[in-house]
């Protein structure tokens, strides 16, 4: 089993690099593979596990979902065969329908998931997120920071419990395509859904560090709890 | 109208004992918005921007410009329109020169009011993901306000800043030689293909991040030529620009950078480079960034490492990895703001090189804060000792988890929001080191 981090070098904004950093923590050495920009990703000529794609800025944006363009039907054969995606920030955008660009040009995605995307730079939202996944047990703790609006007409992957906005979900999902804009690193702020996530590669050990990452999550989450915690 | 309104702020703060700067500023723009625009001006102004520096190039350039003879103003670090505002109301009569430290992306705002002679811009690289966005966001924000008059003093080694010249007069400094640190071994690097051709871009000499020597393989692409080219020499604390020498008193590549700007601005201005040597040797870097202090035989040193600003906290753990001696840290890097009423997001924790941490001279780690334990994870994937690290909730009782006395060199290093916390911090260590 294979784990491919599309373009590290540039989709890593904001810490989700440090997703990739518990990735290389957890698995073998030789199963992480970092496509760089310029390389042909390996997802494209072998069979993988776990496909990562990371936040990136709007020039890069752009170079990336015309990178991935001609490889439009093997993602979605991979898709259809239930292999592991994890993209966040703006990286699940790219699998949409649409992105809207600050009222003009109208750019075509992937259209691989039913998502459009409003972006406008000059509109900067922030919040906290507190939501559900599975089930209430353990919720799910990140930050959103973002200048795009996402219309999800597919599986919404989150239920929210508090978010600034007042949305009731966050994310997309399509069989084991997770597209979250939560930022964080997810997989490192959110140890229950790794295991999880994790459980889908056949991994169903404890996960890295799994106990100090579990303490530093409870105590998240009891902030997150706070009524009036301003978000 | 709107500078009485101020003015009466002010007074009424300074009355109640309020501690607001920026306040009469907000009072003065509230009453009138073109405010800044009618301000009476000194005949010299100065804009400092960019993401890391900007409040120590203005600390160093005011404090050298005073001991010139000038009347100098600045906006003490409050660097959006209200601040700006404000130092404009304390002017007692019309300054001869004004020094403003201006926000980035609030920059094309300001500039529709106040048209400075210069603008330095001292580098662009990610920072607050709630506030700057993205590297591309903020550069179009100074790019589209630039006014015409203005010439831009920018750092040569600093390919996106560079990008702030087309359609403008520009003179740069900067750094020729290479320092031989081929590799960029940071989490992260802003400019890693080349802005005009795409191709990978071969970093001859980075100094740190994507700030050196830099040229294309494909299209050529490389530094501006520098107008003042420096030459550092670490062991004699002397910087050399354009043959002359001038004193350096910091050891840290980003503050060795501040240097080089200051000198380039006054060099710009006109002034000799004996008499800038003269101003040199009387300033120093502001207090509440750095200070050092010997109490017995262990060296107590308080400096800033933003919070949230991966580079500037980074580089200050760099230069705490090469100082030498057994070394006790002290992390205190929340944000008082966002724990006081939110839940502080630790996303920048995984831009930051706590890797630098991991090094056999530092012996002992104290986390302080709300968010110890999130940051105690981080110090755990860069690879550090968990026998080494101390967590404690309460910041200011950090001091008790000092259990071994014989450090050479103590550090604290916290957040722009918690100076006044690690001055009270200080005190505590000193009473525990005199024990």
């Amino acid at each position: 089993m294979k784990i491919e981090i599309l373009f590290p070098e540039i989709c890593d904004l904001y810490g989700d690099s440090g997703n990739v950093l518990y990735l290389e923590k957890n698995f073998p050495k030789d199963t992480v593979i970092k496509t760089s920009f310029l390389e042909t990703p390996y997802f494209v000529n072998n069979n993988v596990g776990l496909i990562y794609l990371g936040p990136m800025n709007e020039n890069n944006f752009i170079k990336v979902l015309n990178k991935l363009k001609p490889y439009k039907k093997r993602i979605k054969e991979l898709i259809s065969q239930n292999v592991v995606f994890l993209f966040t920030g703006n990286a699940c955008e790219i699998m949409g329908k649409t992105i809207q660009i600050d009222n003009n040009d109208n750019l075509k995605g992937l259209n691989l998931i039913n998502v459009e995307t409003i972006f406008n730079k000059d509109n900067r939202y922030n919040s906290l997120f507190l939501g559900n996944f599975l089930d209430e047990d353990h919720p799910i703790v990140g930050y959103k920071s973002q200048n795009d609006i996402l219309i999800v007409n597919d599986t919404p992957l989150f239920k929210v419990t508090k978010e600034k906005n007042n949305a009731q979900f966050e994310g997309v999902r399509k069989n084991n395509f997770f597209g979250t804009n939560l930022l964080g690193p997810i997989l490192i702020l959110n140890p229950y859904f790794t295991k999880y996530l994790f459980s889908l590669l056949g991994f169903n050990e404890p996960i890295y560090l799994e106990e100090e990452l579990i303490s530093a999550y409870n105590r998240r989450l009891k902030e997150y709890q706070i009524e009036n915690i301003k978000l | 109208m709107a500078v009485m309104a101020g003015k009466l702020s002010s007074f009424i703060l300074k009355m109640l004992k309020r501690n607001i700067p920026y306040y009469p500023g907000y009072i003065a723009l509230k009453v009138c918005p073109d405010f800044l625009k009618y301000v009476p001006k000194p005949k010299l102004i100065i804009a400092i921007t960019g993401t890391n520096g900007k409040s120590t190039i203005c600390g160093l350039l005011k404090d050298c410009l005073e001991n010139l003879g000038l009347n100098v103003i600045n906006n003490n670090g409050f660097n959006i329109n209200t601040g700006i505002a404000a130092m404009f109301l304390k002017q007692k009569k019309v300054a001869d020169v004004a020094i403003l430290e201006i926000d980035e992306k609030t920059s094309g705002e300001i500039f529709k009011e106040i048209k400075p002679d210069y603008l330095l811009c001292t580098n662009l690289f990610r920072d607050s993901m709630k506030t700057n966005s993205t590297i591309d966001y903020v550069l179009a924000k100074i790019q589209n306000g630039i006014p015409k008059k203005t010439k831009l003093i920018l750092n040569a080694d600093d390919l996106i800043t560079s990008e702030l010249a087309k359609n403008h007069n520009a003179i740069y400094f900067g750094i020729k030689e290479n320092f031989g640190k081929k590799n960029i071994e940071h989490r992260f690097c802003d400019l890693i293909y080349c802005p005009n051709c795409g191709s990978k871009l071969n970093y001859i000499d980075s100094k740190y991040y994507h700030i050196g020597n830099v040229l294309c393989p494909k299209c050529g692409l490389t530094n501006p030529t520098r107008d003042y080219v420096a030459a550092v020499d670490f062991y004699k604390k002397k910087l050399v620009i354009n043959g002359n020498p001038f004193p350096l008193k910091v050891t840290s590549i980003f503050n060795i950078y501040n240097y080089i700007a200051v000198i380039s601005i006054l060099l710009e201005l006109g002034y000799k480079s004996e008499i800038i040597c003269n101003c040199l040797e009387k300033v120093s870097i502001v207090d509440s960034r750095f200070s050092e202090e010997e109490i017995g035989k262990t060296i107590l040193i308080n400096h800033m490492a933003k919070g949230q600003n991966p580079v500037a906290c980074s580089s200050v753990l760099e230069y705490v990895k090469n100082e030498h001696g057994q070394k006790c840290i002290m992390l205190m890097l929340d944000d008082v703001t966002d724990n006081r009423y939110s839940s502080e997001t630790v996303s920048w924790y995984y831009d930051t090189d706590f890797e630098l941490l991991n090094d056999e001279n530092i012996t002992s780690i104290i986390v302080g804060g709300k968010r110890n334990k999130d940051l105690y994870v981080r110090l755990l994937l860069a690879g550090i000792n968990k026998k080494i690290i101390s967590l404690i909730d309460d910041e200011l009782n950090m001091a008790s988890a000092l259990k071994n006395k014989n450090f050479d060199k103590i550090f604290i290093l916290h957040d722009l929001t918690s100076y006044e916390q690690s001055l009270i911090l200080k005190e505590k260590i000193k009473k525990e080191l005199n024990k």
